[in-house]
């Protein structure tokens, strides 16, 4: 735990204002907020644990388990949602075997929408990590999600 | 580097700190050379913005990268900002030494080897070419178009996006080239606060975020309250989605930016200032860090800032992710570390705002124009736009049209023109059905009513809500039931719970919406009773909403349901009643039947049908049992011989 509390150290004057600074440093060094931070941060700036919790649930982008090796993450801005994004979503839900914000059970995919990527001459738009597919269609799906499977055997 | 560091130096002294406007020959020689007016060896820009890296342009760079190593070319690659046509994605800039700069459009790593071979051998075959750059100072290609005459630019008013992507975020040098930080300068050392905020009175710059409020009026509010300490907000956090002039702005130019927070900051008399970004705006968040180091460093923000005894701070703070933060309140909640839920008004924060102190929040597009107008005066600014609307606004034109991006027109202009003349009209010519504007609280405007003029008066007569810019424009194989029931399913998940009606009412509101496009399954939610009263309740919940919700999400989500029913009624009424949707989107409406006679019997979709609602025999035309049919349309795709039609 020692990272949490060397993050802390970043802010030498405790104070509620940086709570969210905090939250996303932590999510950026551990890639989410584990049950242990969230007790340290509210021993720190002197905030119940569950108010910490509960600023934390409310923000989206806060998660509170580890995230998947490769994050899907759809397009959902109005651009991609009238080049039927909607129906993408679907194919991936089917192909993956999740629901939108659930992960695989062997962590490799996560599934997600974020609101507009703003690429949106080029939609639908899907993001795995940071590489983007632009004008992805229902067909593509499986070969995408095939193409990785296929490195990660490797 | 302490070259470089001298550099800027000299500059800031020279330039910056010049009110005279007459320069040593040293400064103009300098300064052309930043300007790219005056090159020494050849220039590649390439569009680094999001939308641009989205489309590829990390790679074309690696690609235009490796060339220039493998040929032994000397030659600069610049990384600029979006420039606005992101349709043209990825977009790469080729400009010799006395020549004029030519942009190519669509360059994908594969094409960058042939492209580069003819630019370097001074053979432009024309291929992915957009047009050269007007420059009277340089030689032009003959035959290739110039592109400040394409209609996509020759119709737009470029004063915030002129600078984008011209000129590379990364260096402050290039900015302090184009007059930047000289208008802080002369407001910090010239005039007193008080005066800045007559000056924004009298240009007339209103809030672009959405409320339309005069800048400089507000501005004299947060100062005419007394407090030991007043708080600057730049709210960057749009998450609109289809709306993306603010990241453009940032991503373009971040010093433009923060040159506006520093002068508002002066005006408001603010020690502290906070810019509230989205935080998926990575690129924008890097170029901003970037950007508040380098002035910090060059002493044009901190302690003292030129001699003048003004301080000023910048904080750069990344919003985890709430819709709603975009409400100011709940902007300063946020910033608090709490909860973003919008709390009551009054107090305003120019009352009581960031910490309980007074507080002037604007958005980036806002602060963007200040620097300018304090540049080339009020009068300068008021000759844009109408009487009541004075200067430009942004608009992120998507959807339908030929050419998507942002857009920048002055106000006065009609929605017809934008689509027409700048978008290029429709793809493949088709019919134009509908405009939303503003965002999902926006409104729709219907084809008869795309000659209204862009300005706020116009747009408060006729109760539409300009938002902060999103122009989605849709044809007529759109649904408009099904784009309103996107945008209350967004609200519906962003409103913060707060409120009842809000919270509650745009549940209801969609699940009415999603009654209405699904079919009758088992009537256990007595779906069918609320299909048939779904446009009363509509109605009514919706004025509900409006008048009693706490903030302005709530406020404004059943804008779209309203417009929607006053112009597309028939619509509507055509989905309870008739179950249809003539767009074809409501895929849960359609049905299918397989025709006897194109019908070969080859199986196919027998064999891929999901629900086994298909039944035949080998060689015989099959049927389709309309009970089990999920409308999921696999047979029609499947077909190989166009034996399945859509009712």
């Amino acid at each position: 735990m020692s990272t949490i509390q060397n993050i802390l150290r970043n802010y030498p004057t405790p104070d509620r204002s940086l709570l969210l600074p905090i939250l996303q440093e932590v999510q950026r060094s551990e890639g989410y907020i584990p049950a242990e931070a969230v007790v340290l941060i509210s021993d720190y700036l002197k905030i119940p644990t569950s108010k910490v919790y509960s600023v934390s649930a409310f923000y989206e982008r806060f998660r509170f388990a580890p995230g998947a090796k490769y994050a899907i993450c759809l397009c959902s801005g109005t651009a991609c949602h009238m080049e039927k994004s909607g129906l993408l979503i679907k194919e991936f839900e089917k192909q993956l075997g999740i629901t939108t914000g659930q992960i695989t059970r062997d962590k490799l995919f996560s599934l997600n929408t974020s609101p507009c990527m703003g690429a949106c001459g080029k939609a639908p738009v899907v993001r795995i990590n940071n590489e983007f597919h632009t004008g992805v269609t229902i067909h593509q799906v499986a070969e995408l999600l095939n193409m990785i499977k296929n490195q990660e055997e490797k | 580097m302490e070259d470089a560091t001298a550099n800027t130096h000299f500059l800031i002294d020279n330039l910056v700190l010049n009110f005279t406007n007459e320069y040593s020959d040293e400064v103009l020689r300098r300064r052309e050379l930043l300007l790219h007016d005056n090159l020494r060896k050849p220039v590649i820009y390439v569009g680094m913005g999001t939308c641009g890296i989205a489309a590829g342009a990390e790679q074309t760079l690696a690609a235009i990268k490796e060339y220039l190593a493998h040929n032994r070319i000397d030659a600069e690659v610049a990384e600029v900002g979006c420039f606005g046509l992101c349709s043209a994605e990825p977009l790469m800039d080729f400009q010799m030494p006395g020549k004029a700069r030519v942009s190519f459009q669509k360059v994908y790593a594969a094409d960058v080897v042939s492209l580069l071979d003819e630019c370097f051998h001074n053979q432009l075959s024309g291929s992915h070419v957009l047009g050269q750059v007007r420059n009277e100072s340089h030689e032009y290609y003959h035959n290739l178009p110039i592109i400040n005459d394409l209609p996509f630019f020759k119709n737009q008013k470029r004063i915030l996006l002129y600078d984008c992507g011209e000129i590379a975020p990364a260096s402050l040098d290039e900015y302090l080239a184009r007059d930047g930080y000289k208008a802080f300068m002369k407001t910090i050392l010239n005039y007193p606060p008080e005066e800045v905020c007559d000056i924004l009175a009298r240009s007339g710059l209103r809030g672009r975020g959405g409320g339309g409020y005069s800048t400089g009026e507000k501005w004299k509010k947060v100062r005419s309250n007394a407090a030991d300490q007043k708080y600057l907000i730049c709210n960057a956090d749009e998450s609109d989605p289809g709306a993306y002039m603010d990241r453009t702005l940032v991503e373009g130019n971040p010093h433009r930016l923060l040159e506006g927070i520093a002068i508002a900051a002066y005006a408001i008399g603010a020690t502290k200032a906070y810019i509230y970004i989205r935080c998926d705006y990575h690129i924008a968040v890097k170029r901003l860090k970037l950007a508040l180091e380098q002035a910090y460093s060059f002493g044009l923000l901190g302690n003292s800032i030129g001699k003048s005894g003004f301080k000023l701070q910048i904080f750069l703070r990344e919003g985890p992710g709430a819709f709603v933060c975009g409400e100011e309140t709940a902007l300063i909640k946020s910033l608090e570390g709490r909860r973003g839920v919008p709390t009551n008004k009054p107090p305003y924060p120019s009352e009581k705002g960031l910490f309980n102190k007074p507080t002037a929040i604007n958005n980036v597009e806002t602060l963007s124009n200040v620097a300018l107008i304090l540049l080339h005066g009020p009068e300068w600014f008021r000759q844009m736009g109408t009487a009541t609307s004075t200067g430009t606004k942004l608009f992120a034109l998507t959807g339908d049209t030929l050419h998507t991006g942002v857009v920048e027109v002055p106000f006065g202009t009609t929605v017809h023109d934008i689509i027409y003349n700048i978008g290029g009209g429709l793809k493949e010519d088709k019919k134009l059905k509908a405009v939303q504007i503003g965002g999902p609280s926006g409104s729709l405007i219907p084809e008869s009513q795309t000659d209204i003029t862009i300005d706020y008066q116009s747009f408060g007569t006729e109760n539409l809500i300009m938002g902060s810019g999103g122009m989605v424009v849709m044809d007529e194989t759109k649904c408009i039931v099904d784009i309103v029931k996107y945008f209350i399913n967004f609200l519906q998940k962003e409103s913060c719970g707060k409120c009842i009606p809000c919270r509650e009412g745009t549940n209801r509101m969609f699940k009415i919406l999603e009654a209405i496009t699904h079919r009758p399954g088992q009537d256990a939610n007595h779906e069918s009773l609320s299909r048939f009263k779904g446009i009363m309740q509509l109605e009514s919940l919706a004025s509900v909403i409006k008048e009693t919700s706490l903030c302005g999400l709530g406020k404004t989500a059943p804008n779209p349901v309203l417009t929607a029913l006053k112009w597309f009624r028939e619509e509507f009424e055509e989905h309870i009643y008739e179950r249809r949707c003539r767009a074809n989107v409501c895929k849960d409406l359609r049905t299918f039947l397989i025709s006897a006679e194109r019908c070969t019997g080859c199986m196919v979709c027998l064999r891929k049908c999901p629900e086994d609602a298909i039944v035949g025999a080998a060689l015989q035309p099959h049927f389709i049992i309309q009970e089990k049919c999920n409308s999921c349309g696999i047979c029609f795709d499947v077909c190989k011989f166009t034996a399945i039609d859509i009712l």
